[in-house]
């Protein structure tokens, strides 16, 4: 370590700032990147990325360095990273309800696995995930389960987030007793609910210094 | 895209019927589609999200439900435990990918008509 990283590193922790990067993870159609865009919104004033309610529109990671967020005198400065969404299985034939042609559905089928590939990947690349998860729907999946083992396994720190929570059929306090040893925060990316909730616990979880 | 309302197939321009319920016949669950599914389709995915969302009116009855997805989820992801690939092509533009192999090795294995492919770079890599 130079002098200079020590120095950096003592007025780190005199002033709590850090700078980190920070990866959006979940199944398709979660609500990833309008989260990624919702955070970059909020503290940085762009968006991220397109969203469309056609599964796997993110194929590509997608990034946005130095954001900072801020709490009163803390803040935190990250690399916010949105990941295409993990799946276990992707067809071709389920993006043709959607008027693609056959071309387009295979080719976005392809891309769709590259990406499943490439935001496993990027997981060495992070100090810190937030997982996010449909409100509406059962979250013990394969996804869900193994993402959340991995990251375990990883001592990667993590906030779940469950999104959606302002539709008709959300149950986030089911998702906060299906999880009870982790953070869950029940939010709506797209209409901004208790985005404060999700900073605050971003703060808290991803300022600390990873042993 | 208009949304089509899957319990009376009722089409919507208009989303904000997608938070607020079908104005027809109360139900909540849409799908986004240019083409209008027929009935056997839409009962086909209510059956599929019936499946997906976690049932029970009291706390006990929510517990049970969720002790129970939990173990069926689980019991599928040790079943992959024993599958080399890491992912597995039935034809082009349809995959399985096998999540907990990829996230914990990293290999990519492919598997097509009865061959596998190993891409060794995805075996030799470093460890950070």
């Amino acid at each position: 370590m130079g002098i200079f990283d020590k120095l950096s590193g003592w007025l780190l922790s005199i002033f709590g700032k850090r700078q980190v990067k920070i990866g959006i993870y979940g199944p398709p159609n979660a609500g990833k990147t309008t989260l990624a865009n919702r955070i970059a919104m909020d503290w940085a004033g762009t968006i991220v990325g397109e969203v469309s309610e056609i599964p796997h529109e993110t194929r590509k990671i997608q990034k946005k360095d130095r954001i900072v967020i801020k709490d009163g005198k803390a803040s935190l400065t990250i690399d916010l990273v949105d990941t295409p969404g993990i799946a276990t299985k992707i067809d071709y034939h389920d993006f043709l309800e959607y008027g693609l042609t056959e071309e387009e559905a295979k080719k976005r089928a392809k891309e769709a696995t590259e990406g499943v590939i490439e935001a496993i990947k990027w997981l060495d690349n992070l100090d810190g995930v937030i997982l996010l998860m449909d409100s509406t729907k059962n979250p013990f999946t394969q996804v869900n389960i193994t993402i959340l083992g991995n990251l375990e396994a990883r001592e990667l720190p993590f906030i779940i987030a469950a999104n959606k929570i302002d539709l008709n059929g959300s149950t986030p306090a089911t998702l906060k007793s299906a999880f009870p040893k982790h953070e869950v925060v029940p939010i709506s990316a797209l209409n901004g609910i208790n985005m404060d909730l999700l900073y605050e616990a971003m703060l808290r979880k991803f300022r600390k210094k990873r042993k | 895209m208009p949304h089509q309302c899957l319990k009376c197939g009722k089409v919507y321009k208009d989303s904000k019927y997608v938070l607020e319920g079908c104005p027809e016949c109360g139900g909540k669950s849409f799908y986004y589609t240019k083409k209008p599914l027929d009935e056997k389709k839409r009962k086909e995915l209510l059956k599929e999200i019936e499946e997906e969302t976690i049932k029970g009116e009291r706390i006990d009855e929510i517990i049970e439900e969720i002790k129970k997805k939990k173990e069926k989820a689980i019991k599928e992801v040790e079943k992959l435990k024993d599958r080399v690939e890491s992912i597995s092509v039935k034809e082009v533009g349809e995959y399985e990918i096998n999540v907990k192999r990829l996230m914990e090795e990293g290999a990519i294995i492919v598997y097509k008509d009865g061959a596998y492919f190993i891409y060794l770079p995805s075996l030799f890599r470093g460890k950070k």
